[in-house]
C-alpha cells in the first residue's frame, strides 16, 4: 500500500517510491539521506512533524516534508484495499 | 626559522565531531572571525610540529556542496578559489553511508583529501563491523580513525596531514555515476576544462544538479550556452538521477567493507527519545528546561552581578580620584560616558557566561535539535522554526544573549529575521521601565496592562516576521528538516571554549561598538553645558517633536527615549533629571503633565522602539553588517511609530 510519511504509524517501515514537490526540496531532501528507493522507519509522531531513520540517521521533518514523501509499506496480513 | 605552512581546510557534515575535533587540535590557539561578507562564522587555528605550522580553517558544518546555501557555497569557493593544501574530511563512522555523499562531490574538486573516521566508539556500540583497511584501498584515500572526545587518533591525524603533505602524491579513485556518465561526457564536450577555478566534470555535474550558480556561471561564459540547456533539461528529474547515482557509488563502496548486524540494538538515544520526543512528555519536559534554564540563569547571574556592579562602581570612584588632574568635562567624560559604557558592557559577564553554559550544554548533550523539533509547531504560529524558541526566550531576560543564541540557526536569512525580531520582546529593564508608569497612570489596571504589553510584542513579532521574509529577506519558511544527532554526555573542554569564545567576541567585539556609543550619548547630553535641558540631546528631543508630537509626546519624554537606548531603564533616570525628581516625585509630576493615553502609548513606543546599544552592537557583532544593523534600528522605529500611532488614534476614541 502507498501513504505519506504523515500517514504511517509509529514503528512502520516504507521504501520511498516518490517525492513530490520542487527540485531544490527533492534534493536537499535526497542530500539528507532520502532518495527514492531507500528504506525508512518512522520513529515518532507529533502534532505534526515527524521522526523517521533512514541510512542510520535520524532525520526530523516537519509536516509539509512529511505529507509529501511517499512510502510503500507491506501490508502485514491484513486485509488489502 | 620560519616554519613552513601547511594549510587544512576541516569539512564535514554538522554534528560528525568537527568543533571537538578543531578544538582538540587547536586549543585556545584559535581566532574568530567571519567570512568577509557573511554572517556565517569563520574560526581558524594554529597547531606547531617540528618545523612545519599547520593552520586549519573550519568551514561550516554542510551536507552538500550545491548553491543552496550560505554555508555550502562558502566552502565550496574556499576549496577551488583559497586551495588549501589539504581538506580534512570528519566523518560520523556510526552514519557512514550519509556522510560519504559530501566526499563524493569534494573529490569532483580536489585529490588532496584525508578521512578523519571519527566516532568509532558509537560505530563499536551499534555492532557494526567495517573493514577500514579495504575502505582506504576502494576510495584511495588515507583514513585515520578517531575517536575525538576521548582524543584517540589525533596525534595519528596530525602524522598524517604531515606525511601526505610531504609525499604529495595522493590519487583517489574517482567516482562512478553509471548510467550517467553519458549524460556528462555529452555536457562535458561543451565545456572547456575550467570555469573559474572549477574543474569540468564538477560543472557537469552542477548543471544537472540544477545549481543555479553554475547555470549563472556558463550562462554567462559559454557561447553555445543554449545547446548545452537543451541538453540539461532534456529530462525532468535529473537532479534526483545525480543524488542517486552517488548514492550507488557509496553502496557498493560499502558492500562488503560495512557490516551492519541483523537484528539492531536499541541504542540509548532510542529509548530517551522515546519521552524526549513524545509529544506530551516531551512537550512538558521541554517546558520544564527551558523555565528552570530562564530561572537559573537570572538568578545566577543576579547574584554574580550585583557583586560585579559594586565593584565596578569602585573602580569608577578610583578612576575620579586618579583623573583629578583633568578639566572637569574631562574627567567627566572619561568616567561618566566612557567607563560606564565600559561597565555596562563588563556587566554583561554573568550572564552571558551563565546563559551560554546552559545553552553549549543543551547543544553539546544533543537536546537542543530535539527541543527544536518539539516546538516547531508552536514556533510555526509565528512563522518561524523550532530553534527559534530559545533566542526568544532568553530574550525576555535580555535581548543580548537572545541575539547571540541566533548562531544555532543554520539558515543566514532565518538568523537575520529572528535577530531583527528579537528586539520585540520585552525584555526585563523595558518591563521595569512600563511597571513604573503602569503603577502610576493605572494602578488598578497594572496587570491586566502588563499582560497587553507581552500581547502586542507577540503581535508585533507576527506581523513583522511576515512582512520581513516577504519583503525584505524574500524568503518562505523552509519546513524543518533536521538531523537528530545521538545523545552524549556533555564534554567539560568543549563546553568551556564555547563559552568562553562567546564571552571573548561579545566583549571585543560588541564591546568596541559600545563603548563609542555610550562615549557620544554622554557627550550628547552633556553639551555645550552640562546641564541636561540645554543638551544636544534635548535639542534633538525637542527636534524629533515633529514627529513624535502626534503621539502626544512632550520633549521631556522624547528626551527620555533617546537616551533609553543606552539602557532601556535611562530613560527614567534621564526624565528624573529633566524634571529633577525620581520615584513618586517624578510620578506625580508626569501626571500632571501628561494624559493616561500619552502614557500608555509612551510605554508601548518604548517597548519596541529600538533595541539598545548593548543589543544594537550585538546586533552588528553577529551580522557583521552595518546595513542590518542600521536596517535593524530603521525597522522597529518605523514599525513602533505605526504601530503606537494606530494604537494611540484607537484609544483617543475609545477610552474615556
Ligand atoms: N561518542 C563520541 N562522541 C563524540 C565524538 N566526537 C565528538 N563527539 C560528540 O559529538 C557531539 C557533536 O560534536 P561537535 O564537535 O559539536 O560536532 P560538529 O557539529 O561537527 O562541530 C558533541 O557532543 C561531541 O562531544 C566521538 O568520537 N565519540
Amino acid at each position: 500500500m502507498i501513504k505519506s510519511v504523515a500517514e504511517m504509524t509509529k514503528g512502520e517501515k516504507g521504501k520511498v517510491i516518490t517525492i513530490h514537490g520542487g527540485k531544490g526540496k527533492i534534493l536537499r531532501l535526497a542530500e539528507m539521506g532520502i532518495t527514492p528507493g531507500e528504506e525508512l522507519i518512522l520513529i515518532q509522531k507529533s502534532l505534526g512533524p515527524v521522526i523517521v531513520r533512514v541510512k542510520d540517521v535520524n532525520l526530523a521533518l516537519g509536516k509539509g516534508l512529511a505529507e509529501s514523501i511517499f512510502v510503500e509499506v507491506e501490508e502485514n496480513g491484513k486485509n488489502q484495499n | 626559522m620560519e616554519k613552513i605552512k601547511i594549510e587544512v581546510g576541516l569539512v564535514g557534515n554538522p554534528n560528525v565531531g568537527k568543533s571537538t575535533v578543531f578544538n582538540q587540535l587547536t586549543g585556545l590557539n584559535q581566532h574568530t572571525g567571519n567570512w568577509p561578507g557573511k554572517t556565517v562564522e569563520k574560526k581558524v587555528g594554529y597547531i606547531e610540529k617540528g618545523k612545519y605550522l599547520i593552520e586549519i580553517t573550519d568551514l561550516p558544518g554542510i551536507y552538500s556542496l550545491t548553491a543552496n546555501s550560505i554555508e555550502e557555497i562558502i566552502s565550496r569557493e574556499y576549496i577551488v578559489k583559497e586551495k588549501p593544501h589539504l581538506v580534512l574530511l570528519i566523518i560520523d563512522a556510526s552514519a557512514i553511508e550519509r556522510n560519504l555523499y559530501l566526499l563524493s562531490q569534494l573529490l569532483e574538486l580536489t585529490s588532496n583529501i584525508i578521512i578523519g573516521l571519527n566516532m568509532i566508539d558509537i560505530l563499536q556500540s551499534k555492532k557494526y563491523k567495517l573493514d577500514i583497511k579495504k575502505l582506504e584501498e576502494r576510495l584511495g584515500l588515507p583514513i585515520v580513525p578517531m575517536v575525538a572526545t576521548k582524543n584517540i587518533g589525533l596525534r595519528e591525524l596530525v602524522d598524517k596531514i604531515i606525511e601526505i603533505f610531504e609525499k604529495d602524491n595522493l590519487n583517489p579513485k574517482r567516482v562512478n555515476y553509471g548510467d550517467l556518465e553519458n549524460d556528462l561526457q555529452e555536457i562535458e564536450k561543451y565545456l572547456p576544462d575550467r570555469i573559474e577555478n572549477y574543474p569540468r566534470r564538477w560543472i557537469a555535474l552542477k548543471l544537472l544538479e540544477g545549481d543555479t550558480i553554475t547555470i549563472d556561471i556558463c550562462r554567462n561564459n559559454l557561447e553555445n550556452w543554449l545547446q548545452l540547456k537543451e541538453i540539461i533539461e532534456r529530462k525532468e528529474n535529473n537532479p534526483i538521477r545525480v543524488a542517486s547515482a552517488r548514492y550507488s557509488w557509496i553502496k557498493k563502496i560499502l558492500e562488503g567493507t560495512l557490516e551492519r548486524p541483523k537484528k539492531q540494538a536499541i541504542s540509548w538515544t532510542e529509548k530517551i527519545d522515546e519521552i524526549l520526543t513524545h509529544p506530551i512528555l516531551g512537550s512538558i519536559f521541554a517546558v520544564i528546561i527551558i523555565s528552570l534554564i530562564f530561572y537559573l540563569t537570572f538568578s545566577i547571574n543576579d547574584i554574580f552581578s550585583s557583586l560585579l556592579e559594586s565593584l565596578l562602581d569602585q573602580i569608577g570612584k578610583v578612576l575620579l580620584n586618579l583623573l583629578n588632574f583633568l578639566p572637569p568635562w574631562w574627567k567627566s567624560f572619561l568616567v561618566n560616558g566612557v567607563w560606564q559604557g565600559v561597565s555596562t558592557l563588563l556587566s554583561f559577564i554573568p550572564l552571558i557566561t551563565v546563559f551560554f553554559f546552559f545553552l553549549a550544554l543543551l547543544e553539546d548533550t544533543g537536546y537542543l535539535a530535539r527541543l527544536a523539533f518539539i516546538a516547531d509547531r508552536l514556533m510555526h504560529i509565528l512563522g518561524l522554526h523550532g530553534k527559534s524558541l530559545i533566542p526568544l526566550v532568553i530574550s525576555f531576560g535580555c535581548n543580548v544573549p537572545g541575539v547571540m543564541a541566533t548562531r544555532t540557526l543554520e539558515d543566514e536569512k532565518d538568523r537575520v529575521l529572528l535577530i531583527i525580531l528579537d528586539s520585540f520582546i520585552p525584555c526585563v529593564p523595558r518591563i521595569l521601565v512600563a511597571s513604573f508608569f503602569l503603577s502610576i497612570f493605572f494602578p488598578d489596571k497594572a496587570f491586566i496592562l502588563l499582560l497587553s504589553l507581552y500581547f502586542i510584542s507577540f503581535i508585533s513579532i507576527f506581523i513583522s516576521g511576515k512582512i520581513l521574509r516577504r519583503k525584505v529577506l524574500k524568503t518562505s519558511l523552509t519546513p524543518l528538516l533536521m538531523e537528530l544527532p545521538i545523545y552524549k554526555f556533555p564534554n567539560p573542554k568543549i563546553i568551556m571554549i564555547y563559552v568562553w569564545e562567546k564571552l571573548k567576541s561579545f566583549l571585543i567585539r560588541a564591546g568596541t561598538v559600545m563603548v563609542i556609543l555610550s562615549g557620544i550619548t554622554w557627550i550628547l547630553s552633556h553639551f555645550p553645558t552640562d546641564s541636561i535641558e540645554n543638551s544636544v540631546l534635548a535639542s534633538i528631543g525637542k527636534f524629533s517633536l515633529l514627529f513624535l508630537k502626534p503621539l502626544g509626546f512632550n520633549w521631556e519624554l522624547a528626551t527620555g527615549l533617546i537616551s533609553g537606548f543606552i539602557a532601556k531603564e535611562a530613560s527614567l533616570s534621564t526624565l528624573g533629571a529633566i524634571y529633577g525628581a525620581s520615584g513618586n516625585k517624578l510620578g506625580e509630576i508626569l501626571l500632571g503633565n501628561i494624559t493616561p493615553i500619552t502614557a500608555f502609548t509612551f510605554i508601548v513606543f518604548q517597548l519596541l522602539y529600538i533595541p539598545c546599544a548593548a543589543t544594537v552592537a550585538t546586533i552588528y557583532k553577529e551580522t557583521r553588517s552595518i546595513k542590518w544593523t542600521l536596517f535593524s534600528i530603521f525597522y522597529s522605529l518605523s514599525y513602533a511609530y505605526i504601530f503606537t500611532l494606530f494604537l494611540n488614534q484607537v484609544l483617543s476614541l475609545f477610552w474615556r
